[in-house]
């Protein structure tokens, strides 16, 4: 016993020095690129300091759009997701389509919802809601489809009501996989949205980064990625807490996507 | 007597887990003659599989040893070919490519071991399925491409776990008494364990019974069923003898250890 | 059965989208019919300096981030298999990579790498290595102990292990790794492209959109759907074979 938390200890440590190297090797990418070309870690951080105030309002209108787009697409996509996954004819005739949706870049369909939408909050909401939503609905198709036969056997035999079944075997043996596909959806949808903003917006943190990108000041756009990645990571992390009590719960069932 | 073809002698087994020490085989000994079949029974949480590992040389003993032909088993090595109880057939090739996989890692010209290979499979019935994967065969089936794939390379001594183990009781009797026909043919000697008592007693001509944690040898036990068997020989009164007195002894054991039946019950359930 | 009703959907949203936009059902400066769009795409490939240019840039962006991703990946896949603390380290980060908005350091990709081709290619790179990488682990991780012990029962040299037992039982977890490494890299590249590049079919789609060339930008986009889903079949029919033997 004594071993293995030891063991562990040298694990989480591991863990905690990944990002120290990741600044270490930053900082050596910066002392050799020089001044024009990188900004040092210490040199971001500063500038996101200073410019907290400013970037408020891009970071807040970005953060709300986000938010927005992935209760959207997460329950646009689980709802589809879950009643496809009822059958299993459905789900095997609709998956491969599914997954060719899934595997196109999707940004290059963007320009169309300029052309209907023009460049509103509307456009970029269906546009992240567009680029998020496949994710979700195959894993929750997908785990709908392969719930053990023998919970549904149980769920005969004590003649429960669709609803019941629903609430009391369904969502809870597809639950594990779910929050995976949210994960995935979240990312996917904060990832949409940042190219939606890049490429045409008067607003948001992408717009932010573009307008940096053609000043060239690195230590803005580092520090516009600092708290991009800081957003990103702090919801995946949300989402990790979630899945790991699930998998103790009631143990791990995986679907292949990523 | 002749040299015995693997002697086994004073063997015992300890594992540290969790500081406490646990005796999973104890003065363990037994001999097999060439061309003998010798099963090895016991209660579940006996070490079965414990046993089986270190007389192939997948484990070693913490005390004791294990010797072929006077020579001590340190390692895995080509005199001794192993069965395992779960499904090992590698499903990337096909059944011919699974039976020559040993005869090729070994270095055997191809048209020599594609022959060897083509014999065997035929021996063990699985003609006209040569250019089969796994996946289409039945478990049954499956099982005899790994015997197969271990006969072919001619091993001294075969060591099987339980290889029918996750079948059902008649088709693990009737490949039981194909096994019987193979061994015959390729005079194999061989050294299978089972916590069948039909399997071992149709198959065995001797039968070493283990007793409960820790795993000692409890009964030796000669059959005294004739030669060539079959699965018909599943009626004789020789038959319901031996297994009246493998009955009897396990019984005992069981009695007596109930409280011991653990982990390694669990890992065969799972199979 | 499936293929049937999946050719028949499809055709059906074809067939009902070429309708609506002939009849002028959708507004005829954001759609254009279907068979427009295929016309627009053989002319675009007919332009030979579209061809070098742009299809040509970014096939070849694409081949070099997808094989870089398997090649890296596989190798990192490798180290996090043999090795439990690199395992046990990096496994919660490479779930935080896809997080990473790669395009927003393309201007600093450029100080490193310089203009041309090589910046886009390591995005698609960095967006498609985790797939590989996890696969590999995965696949080499949960090969089944007794195949293992078959070989080594067998005295195989741990080269032999290698290429007769565990590389051919963690093949079906690397390809699906190098499935989607092939989706990730054409989405990464053609992004980029798209965004902040001059060059490849990402940029014509771009150019073409501020311009106000519809067709143009519908013909590149066409093209770049009927590629990433032509790699994504051609793949998943490999990969259904591999699997259905491994299974």
């Amino acid at each position: 016993m004594k071993i293995k938390t030891s063991q562990q200890k040298w694990y989480a440590f591991g863990r905690y020095m990944v990002p120290v190297a990741i600044i270490i090797l930053w900082e050596i990418i910066y002392l050799m690129l020089g001044e024009p070309a990188m900004a040092s870690p210490w040199q971001s951080v500063v500038e996101l300091k200073e410019n907290a105030n400013r970037w408020l309002g891009d970071m807040g209108n970005t953060v709300f759009t986000l938010l927005i787009s992935f209760i959207i697409a997460s329950i646009s996509g689980v709802i589809l997701g879950f009643f496809i996954g009822l059958s299993a004819f459905w789900t095997k005739t609709l998956s491969p389509l599914l997954l060719g949706l899934y595997s196109i870049p999707k940004v290059t369909l963007y320009p169309i919802f300029l052309l209907i939408f023009g460049l509103t909050l509307q456009g970029r909401v269906a546009f992240s809601v567009f680029h998020g939503i496949f994710p979700i609905m195959i894993i929750c198709m997908e785990a709908t489809r392969t719930v053990p036969d023998i919970y549904l056997k149980l769920a005969k035999s004590y003649r429960m009501s669709f609803m019941q079944k629903a609430r009391q075997i369904l969502i809870p043996a597809i639950m594990p996989q779910l929050v995976v596909g949210l994960r995935m959806s979240f990312s996917l949808c904060f990832l949409g949205l940042i190219l939606a903003e890049m490429f045409a917006s008067y607003e948001g943190l992408g717009h932010r980064l573009v307008h940096y990108m053609s000043l060239n000041q690195p230590s803005s756009i580092l520090a516009i990625i600092i708290f991009i990645v800081f957003i990103a990571f702090f919801f995946t992390f949300l989402f990790l807490i979630w899945q790991e009590k699930n998998e103790q719960k009631i143990g791990k069932r995986q679907i292949n996507l990523s | 007597m002749a040299e015995p073809l693997m002697k086994v002698e004073n063997l015992t087994k300890v594992y540290n887990s969790d500081a406490k020490e646990v005796v999973a085989l104890k003065n363990i000994e037994f001999t097999v003659q060439k061309g003998e079949f010798i099963s090895i029974v016991g209660p579940s949480g006996c070490g079965k599989t414990t046993l089986l590992e270190i007389l192939s040389g997948l484990r070693l003993p913490t005390t004791g040893s294990v010797k072929i032909k006077g020579k001590a088993v340190t390692g895995p090595q080509r005199s001794i070919g192993i069965v395992f109880q779960e499904e090992s057939t590698f499903p990337w090739r096909t059944v011919l490519e699974n039976v020559e996989f040993g005869l090729q890692m070994q270095g055997m010209p191809k048209a020599e071991y594609r022959d060897k290979a083509h014999k065997m499979v035929e021996l063990v019935g699985l003609k006209g399925f040569e250019n089969s994967y796994p996946f289409e065969l039945s478990g049954g089936m499956r099982q005899r491409v790994a015997i197969a794939r271990t006969l072919v390379t001619q091993p001294e001594i075969v060591v099987m776990d339980e290889p029918f183990g996750a079948l059902d009781e008649q088709t693990r009797l009737i490949l039981g008494g194909e096994l019987l026909k193979i061994v015959e043919q390729t005079k194999a000697t061989v050294v299978l364990v089972t916590h069948s008592i039909q399997e071992a007693a149709l198959l065995s001509d001797k039968i070493v019974v283990l007793s409960a944690r820790p795993g000692k040898v409890k009964y030796l036990i000669k059959s005294t069923l004739p030669k060539p068997r079959d699965a018909t020989a599943l009626t004789t009164p020789e038959f319901a003898e031996i297994t009246q007195k493998l009955w009897s002894s396990l019984e005992e054991e069981s009695l007596t250890k109930r409280h011991d039946v653990d982990n390694d019950s669990s890992r065969v359930v799972g199979q | 059965m499936h293929r049937l009703i999946q050719t028949l959907i499809v055709v059906c949203l074809l067939v009902l989208y070429e309708l609506a936009t002939r009849m002028n059902w959708l507004d005829s400066f954001t759609f254009i019919p279907f068979s427009t769009m295929f016309v627009n795409m053989i002319e675009n490939l007919t332009d030979p300096e579209y061809v070098t240019n742009h299809f040509g840039v970014t096939a070849l962006e694409i081949l070099a981030s997808f094989m870089g991703a398997i090649i890296f990946g596989i190798i990192f896949g490798i180290i996090l298999w043999r090795s439990d603390f690199a395992h046990h380290v990096l496994q919660p980060y490479l779930m935080l990579f896809y997080a990473i908005p790669f395009f927003a350091l393309y201007p600093i990709f450029i100080s490193i790498f310089g203009i041309g081709p090589l910046p886009v290619i390591m995005i698609g790179l960095f967006f498609a290595l985790p797939a590989v990488i996890t696969n590999t682990a995965i696949g080499f991780r949960e090969i089944r102990k007794v195949l293992v012990k078959v070989g080594q029962s067998c005295n195989l040299s741990f080269r032999q292990m290698i290429v007769h037992i565990y590389f051919p039982a963690a093949w079906p977890f690397i390809f699906t790794g190098i499935k989607l490494a092939a989706a990730y890299s054409i989405i990464g590249v053609i992004a980029t492209e798209f965004i902040l590049s001059a060059r490849g079919l990402g940029y014509t789609i771009s150019y073409a959109y501020n311009n106000f060339d519809i067709n143009g930008m519908y013909g590149s986009v066409l093209l770049v759907i009927m590629i990433a889903l032509t790699v994504n079949i051609v793949l998943g029919f490999i990969e259904a074979r591999a699997y259905r033997k491994n299974s």
